[in-house]
Order: structure tokens, then sequence, then C-alpha cells
């Protein structure tokens, strides 16, 4: 993997780096004969780091779309090939990308995969989406199955996931004639180990009053860990040069909302057509979005475990933190991360965002937002969204009910 | 073609008071034959009609009709009698159930039992998944013993297990005679999908009943190529849908319905070891967009199912915001074409039963493109029973 040179950059610098090194790379890589492998977000790629691949992220591919408001228009590309509006905006993106050969994408696209991996970690849509790749280019498709977490993960579905590592990597092997190094993965998980540990120190400044960050500067700077930087000295230095960075300018009065009046969270993937919008709407009425939970629980399990605490054996490890985001959770899990996060930082409020394209996120948030409310005390909205394509998500809307939640605020 | 069943019975589960008490699993593929095995009255718990006020209460409206519908019925007084529940990973919806309807239930003062289990989804060629699939329905049974006080018995599976096989035989029977003509789709999806609430010997008798029904009246005549059409989806169309593509002209001779053929066309092999059975009910299913590890034999499926039943065309009917069969729509279209079979794609969602006007015009124009002949209509006072001997 090549090592980009952070030094001497900000964090922003280093991220727009690290982001078009990683897009361009994928292409020249390709253009030379690499073997490219397309994998989902939750799928581990410290392990194929134990090879010597083009790994590339569609999802992330997608929210780049979304960021640069191109969103729609690749979506529309999928739908005029039948693909209907109501599935999730990040496939109709990618596969609109894909159909239209990278045309209309900020990144030209990904470069055609010769090997899918998906996972049911965060939805089994991922498998249908990938599906459609696997069929149209006629490349095989391995599905990381992961069992959905009511409760902490059992010893038993840590040992499935193991030999599914396995399977894949012999896979791996028998497609590129090259031999797994597992010392590699060990390197690997050592600097993903080193850059959740800064992450966390960068998301800990939002305990401070006024908050040091806001969930946007997450949303933005996540993007190196859907990339095959991660487990790289790359990653590990951008997230140290971020968390020391947003401490030393927290530590000078330099923060993002220095009148902050309302302090929310954020529950959800990123509207990341919108992030601007939403973020300068919020400023103005004295509001800092403090902590997102798709953003918190990188490098944090199940709510509270952190994962410089896992086994020090590789494969083990990255089988344990499958269980690392917010959509594989059942509401017990994610009522039980929510609280954790409402005693830690004692938020004014929670903003539930509604992603119609997403639905292990969104489906059980009415119940939740209500044993929130009812258990934490925290008041609460839900507003309507989708990740990447704007046609679903009103601004006026949205923000008639967070005004509505300000107001309740205020008065209480 | 006749009308075997009045469509007042068609309707009258919807209003059934659970009478006894059932053992309510969410939808698709549950292990029935175990839970009937332990004494209990599994029934699948789909095909429900109308709103669903208290699902809407607990799912947004882009959850699909079919959860929606369930968990409405589950916290509604028309599940009250539901002695347990069980959910799989079916979908990224379903998966999410199970603790969604234990609020709801404990927010109505009711504790029922909630029993779920990880369907491995790869393919079983790699044998990945079949140690943990045995695992998990150990700990289902573990799970059983210690909730309702009752040990497996192997027997009791035996005779559990033949009960559905006869039940999946009568339904392929029947399915045979709407092939031939002589049972309309529209009464045989009624029976069938509607009824797939019901026990499995309330099922039986239906069946039947129905078969018996069928059994006196003579077979009509043969219908040309281009009227044969299969259907595909999730649920069967609503009755409403059902009927219009009947009198179109179409006669549906075949179905890759999930709540029908995928359900019955297979029955596993019943040896001597319960968890052996369930590998081979999954792994050994009728191809279905849920069962991730089967999806890409979905279309030689239904090449052969097309091939078999003589049918030129296709109607997929898409559960509205169902997005494991979404996905699968353009290439299952696309490759059919390239086939010379025709389909058509009609999305149905909560509401479409009241307005049926757009699927006539579809449905109509599909037809005529495919120079379906419209039904004659059948000639007042003369009618097909056999004469007796």
């Amino acid at each position: 993997m090549p090592q980009a040179q952070t030094q001497a950059l900000t964090a922003s610098e280093s991220l727009k780096r690290i982001m078009g090194s990683y897009f361009m790379g994928c292409h020249e890589k390709a253009r030379k004969g690499k073997f490219v492998v397309w994998v989902a977000i939750g799928v581990p790629i410290e392990v194929l780091h134990g090879f010597d691949l083009v790994v590339a992220v569609p999802e992330n591919h997608s929210a780049v779309c979304g960021t640069r408001k191109v969103g729609a228009q690749q979506a529309q590309k999928a739908e005029a090939a039948g693909y209907s509006l109501d599935l999730c905006s990040y496939a109709r993106i990618d596969i609109g990308t894909a159909l239209a050969n990278g045309e209309g994408s900020p990144s030209m696209g990904l470069p055609a995969p010769n090997l899918l991996i998906s996972c049911t970690n965060n939805c089994t849509l991922l498998t249908k989406w990938f599906d459609v790749h696997h069929r149209r280019l006629n490349v095989p498709h391995f599905i990381i199955d992961v069992p959905f977490c009511y409760g902490f993960q059992r010893e038993a579905d840590r040992e499935y996931l193991i030999r599914q590592y396995r399977a894949l990597i012999d896979l791996i092997e028998k497609m590129t004639g090259q031999q797994w190094d597992e010392a590699k993965v060990k390197a690997a998980w050592d600097w993903s180990l080193q850059a959740y540990a800064h992450w966390r120190r960068f998301l800990g400044q939002a305990s401070r009053h006024p908050a040091g960050i806001t969930a946007f500067d997450t949303f933005l700077h996540m993007a190196p860990a859907l990339t095959y930087y991660r487990g790289t000295k790359v990653y590990a230095d951008h997230f140290k040069l971020l968390a020391d960075e947003t401490t030393a300018k927290a530590d000078k009065g330099e923060v993002p909302v220095k009148d902050e009046k309302y302090r929310l969270l954020w529950d959800n993937i990123a509207p990341w057509h919108s992030l601007r919008k939403i973020s300068s709407a919020l400023a103005t009425r004295g509001a800092s979005l403090i902590y997102a939970t798709y953003t918190g629980c990188i490098g944090n399990l199940e709510g509270g475990i952190e994962a410089t605490d896992l086994s020090p054996r590789p494969l083990e490890a990255l089988a344990r933190v499958q269980n690392f985001s917010v959509c594989p959770y059942g509401l017990e899990l994610r009522f039980l991360s929510i609280k954790r996060i409402v005693e830690k930082l004692k938020p004014d409020g929670i903003v539930f965002s509604s992603n119609r394209s997403c639905k292990p996120y969104s489906i059980m948030q009415l119940d939740l937002q209500r044993r929130v409310e009812k258990e934490l005390g925290v008041p609460t909205v839900m507003v309507e969204c989708d990740m990447a394509d704007e046609r679903f998500y009103n601004d006026a809307q949205a923000f008639l009910r967070i005004d509505a939640l300000l107001e309740r605020i205020k008065t209480r | 073609m006749l009308s075997i069943f009045i469509r007042k019975q068609r309707m009258c589960h919807l209003e059934i008071k659970m009478t006894t008490t059932k053992f309510g699993c969410l939808p698709l593929y549950a292990p029935l034959e175990l839970f009937h095995s332990f004494g209990l009255n599994p029934v699948t718990l789909w095909g429900f009609r109308g709103p669903a006020p208290l699902g809407d209460v607990h799912l947004q409206s882009f959850a699909c009709s079919v959860a929606r519908r369930l968990v409405d019925f589950i916290l509604s007084d028309k599940g009250r009698d539901l002695n347990g529940l069980f959910a799989y990973n079916a979908c990224d919806t379903i998966r999410n159930l199970p603790e969604i309807l234990q609020t709801g239930l404990r927010e109505a003062g009711r504790e029922v039992p909630v029993f779920t289990m990880h369907v491995p989804q790869y393919d079983s060629m790699i044998g990945r998944g079949q140690d943990y699939l045995r695992t998990e329905i150990k700990q289902l049974i573990a799970g059983l013993e210690q909730v309702f006080h009752t040990h497996f018995d192997w027997t009791k599976f035996q005779a559990s297990a033949k009960l559905f096989q006869q039940q999946r035989q009568l339904a392929k029977q029947l399915e045979e005679y709407v092939t031939r003509g002589r049972v309309k789709f529209s009464d045989f999806a009624g029976l069938l999908a509607e009824s797939a609430a019901l026990p499995v010997e309330t099922k039986i008798a239906q069946l039947q009943d129905a078969i018996k029904k069928v059994d006196i009246y003579s077979e009509p005549p043969e219908v040309e190529y281009q009227n044969k059409t299969i259907i595909s989806g999730i649920l069967p169309p609503p009755p409403a849908i059902s009927a219009l593509i009947e009198d179109t002209g179409f006669r549906v001779v075949g179905n890759d319905v999930a709540v029908l053929n995928r359900s019955y066309a297979e029955s596993p092999v019943i040896g001597d070891d319960a968890l052996e059975y369930y590998v081979d009910f999954y792994y050994r299913h009728v191809p279905c967009p849920t069962l991730l590890f089967s999806a890409d034999h979905r279309l030689e499926r239904l090449i052969w199912l097309a091939s078999a039943r003589g049918a030129k065309s296709i109607i997929f009917v898409g559960e509205k915001y169902c997005e494991c069969e979404f996905f699968e729509f353009p290439y299952l279209q696309n490759q059919l074409r390239s086939r010379g079979i025709e389909s058509i794609l009609l999305e149905v969602g909560m509401d479409d039963e009241a307005n049926i006007a757009p699927f006539q015009n579809r449905i109509e124009a599909f037809a005529e493109m495919l120079g379906v002949k419209a039904k004659k209509t059948p000639v007042e006072g003369k009618s097909t029973k056999k004469k007796s001997k």
C-alpha cells in the first residue's frame, strides 16, 4: 500500500490528499494489472493487507458522489436501467456510475473488480447490490455472513466468522496465486488500533463546553476508514494529526460553535448532500451537533468495548470488530450505546434521522426514540432524510422539526 | 375453469379470533415442524390484508406491508393468543422485528417468549454454514425445552415432519389443477396465501376438501401458448389484481411465489436427525432472493418453470420496499427477454387493492403485446360438471 506523506499538513489537507490518492491509486494500480477487490465497508480490510491488492469501497464512492451533489444524477442512471427509486441510494449511485462507465462521478467511478466481497454486517441489501455486479460482470461474489446482534457477540459467532475469513483467504490465494501473509495483517491491525485510539481522542473533544468538534468534522474525517488506507501508517498518522490538531485548537478556544446553546446528537448516516447547509443552519441557532452514532462507533464495540482491549490475534480481533458499527445491533444494544453516550456527553437533545435508504439503521428508530425520551429524559425529534439522494431531503421540513426541538429544549 | 372457493370463505381468516393458542413464526421459512413436534401450533404470520395502525406506530412507511401488517396483527387483539414468536434473519426489516415486537408486547402488558435463529447465508457447497446451522437449531431446541418444559422427541418430530410433507404434497397437487385450468389461480392463492396463518391440520383439511371438489369437474380446453403465464414474487397479487390478470385472458400455469410454490415445492428428507433435516430444508430450498446462497439459481428456476409449463410470460409482483426482490428484477427481466420470455413488473404496496385501475391498464397492455386471446364469456346455464355415472 502506498504511504502518503502527511507530515506538516493540516488535517484537512491530509484528508484531501489521502482521498485523492485513494481514488487515483485505485485506477492507476488497476491499469497496471493489479487484482481489484470491491468490498463493503464492514469487510475487515486489514485481512486483505495480507495480499497485494487494489481494494475499492463502493459505499465510500457513493458518499463522495453525495457530498459532491451528483448523487441524484448518478442514481438516475440506475433508475433508468430499471432499479427502483425505493432502493438504497448508495446502491443506485454505484450501479448507475458503473453502468455509465464512471461518467459523471468525481472519481470516474472505480476500476472494474476481479472479486466482490460483501457482508451482512450492515445490511443484507449489500449482498443483493453486489450480486448486481456479480451477474453483470461475471465475477465471484464472496459473502461474509455476520449474525445479527441481539446481544453481545457469542463465541460461536466469532468462530464462525474466523472460518469464513479463512475461506476468503483460500479463495484469494487461488484467484491471485499470492500467498497470504499473516504478519502483514498483524501489522495492519496494529495500525488500525493506533488509529482507533487517536480517533477516540478526537471524539473526546466533544466533551468540552463548548465542544471542540462537531459531528460534521467526524463525518468528513471518517473517510480514510472506508478506504484501503485502513490498517496502514497513513491511516494512523492521519488520525493522530487530526486528534493533535483538534486538541490544540480547542485548548486555544478555537471551537466550531463558540456560542453553543444546544448540544445535540445525530442518529443515522450523514446527509452527505447537505452537510454544509445543515451545519451552518444549526450554528446560526447556537446548536452544535456534538456526536453522531454513525461515527462514534468506530473503534468501539457494542456501545462500550474499546477495540484496543481486544485479542492480539488479528483474525480473532477482526471477527470481534465485525460488531463495531451500529447497523448489526438490535434495539437493546442500540439503546445501550445511546445511553452510554448520553451519560457521558449529557446532550440537550437527539435528532433521529429516519433514512429511507438505510432500513437497518432506521427501522427501529420509532421505538428507540420513544425509549430514549422515556428512560433517559432527553428531548428528541425525527427528521426525514436520505444519505446520498438529495431528492429525498427537504431542508425546510427538517428544520421545522429541529426548531421545534430547540424550542422544547429552551422551555425546559 | 371453476371457482371452487367463495370469496367470503377466502377472507374469513382475517377476522379469525385465535381460539386455540398459536405459535407465531415471522416470514419466510421457519422450522415449523420443530415447533409442531413440541406440541405447539405453529403458523407463519403473513397473508394479512388491510390497514396496519399498530404496525405504523412501530415502523416507518418505507417498511414493506408484510412487516407492517404482521406487527399490527401480533400487537393487536388478533394476536392475543400467541404463546410464542420466532424470527430468523430473513431480511433487514425482519431481523429488527423481534425486539420491536417485544417492546410493543411489554407496553401492552403481554409477555410472549421470542425465539431467534441465524440462518447462515452462503453457498452450502463450501460447507461453512452447515455446522453453524446445526448449532443454531440445537440452541433453538434447548430454548424451546426450557420455555415450554417439554423435551424434544424424535418420534414426534417425524410425525410432525410427515404432516408438513403431506400439506406440501397436497398444495402441489392443487397447483397441478391450476396449471391445467381446473382451478383459478386467484382461488388457489386465496386459499393458500390467505390461510398461511392457519394451523397445518386445518390447511390439510382445506386442501383435501378443495381437491375433492375439483375432482368432480372436467378439464377445460387448453389455452393458447401466449395466454399462459407464471406469477413470481413474495406474495401473490392481491385478490382483485389476481382476478384482473385472469379476466384479461391469462391462465396462470405456475408460480414462483414465496408464500406458495417456494414454500411447498421441496420437502426435506426425513432421515434420522432433525439437524440434518434442516440442513436439507434450507440448503435444498427452492431459490429465493432472501436465501442469499440460492439467489443465483432463481433465473434458471424461472426458465425451467416457464418451459415446463409452456408459459410465454412471467408477471412479477414486487412487494413495495422489498429490496431482496427489487435488486433482482432488472437482471431477471433482461435475461428472460433474451430467452424469449416476456415479463412485467407490478409494484404492489399497502393501499394498492383499492387502486387497481393503473394495474388494469398495464395488465391489458401486456396482454395485448403478447397477443393474449381474451377469455370467452361462459354461456349462461351451461355446466362443465362431469356427468355422474
